[in-house]
């Protein structure tokens, strides 16, 4: 089970996440996450703190949101990875490839500094 | 206790027989994650048990197209956590796969080999057999 909720932060999204993101929960959070790219947010936040688990199919819609967010010069970061989840990230050698902050508003300013300074 | 005092050897082995449905296979190693949990095995350890198992089953269902159930089974031993996941799918020893490359940007990622890769990091052994057209794996798991 994985419940998905939205919390506007202008000019960006916070992504508040609650449950597991499993085989069966990642295909629902691609459809969110690729709906919100076509709704133009500057940029994403992922709060992850009520994610007690990742599995690589997790992994995956991230890494497919990181290079979508390339593509599409967006802004994309997660916060509050819980220690198991962080340590799945980092086994996967995919800490390098995104920003990760302890709480979201360190997250969106960190991001809007990004864009103001590009 | 029974009142007769004849204390019977308690065995922790759970056991469940998952069908081939990727919704099975993750309510199985989430099962599992918790009923380690539930016993007093350290949140690492019942962490780890619980990613092997869903990456192990979703793996085999999606690749090796195993006729029937598979077989998990977990067991708490003194220093770790034994689990064995058995199944009558295409041949596959997952302590062969090679690490798949890391690179660090996204875009020359390929998605695949990711689990299993992650799974040999977090545990501390894999043994595979293949007999009697099964795929037999003993995953341990330190506690």
């Amino acid at each position: 089970m994985l419940e998905i909720t939205h919390k506007p932060e202008s000019p960006g999204i916070t992504i508040i996440l609650k449950g597991h993101l499993d085989a069966v929960t990642a295909p629902q959070l691609e459809k969110q996450l690729d709906d919100l790219f076509r709704a133009e947010h500057a940029h994403i936040v992922v709060d992850l703190g009520c994610v007690a688990f990742v599995a690589s199919a997790g992994l995956r819609v991230f890494l497919a949101c990181a290079k979508k967010a390339r593509r599409a010069q967006r802004g994309l970061a997660l916060c509050r990875l819980q220690p198991q989840v962080q340590q799945v990230f980092e086994l996967a050698g995919m800490t390098p490839l995104f920003l990760i902050h302890l709480a979201p508003e360190n997250a969106h300013a960190a991001l809007r500094q990004r864009s103001a300074a590009a | 206790m029974n009142p007769t005092g004849d204390c019977k050897e308690q065995t922790l082995v759970w056991q469940r027989d998952v069908p081939n449905r990727i919704e099975d296979a993750t309510a199985a190693a989430a099962a599992a994650g918790h009923h380690l949990r539930r016993q007093g095995v350290a949140g690492t350890a019942a962490h780890a048990a619980h990613f092997a198992i869903e990456e192990m089953l979703t793996n085999t269902i999606k690749y090796g197209h195993p006729a029937h159930p598979s077989r998990l089974s977990v067991e708490i031993v003194p220093d770790s956590v034994v689990v064995r996941i058995e199944d009558d799918g295409q041949e596959f020893d997952p302590s062969k796969s090679p690490a798949p490359p890391l690179p660090a940007n996204p875009d020359e990622r390929a998605p695949g080999g990711l689990g299993i890769h992650i799974v040999r990091q977090m545990i501390s052994s894999i043994a595979y057999t293949r007999r009697d057209g099964r795929n037999h794996l003993v995953l341990t798991i330190a506690r």
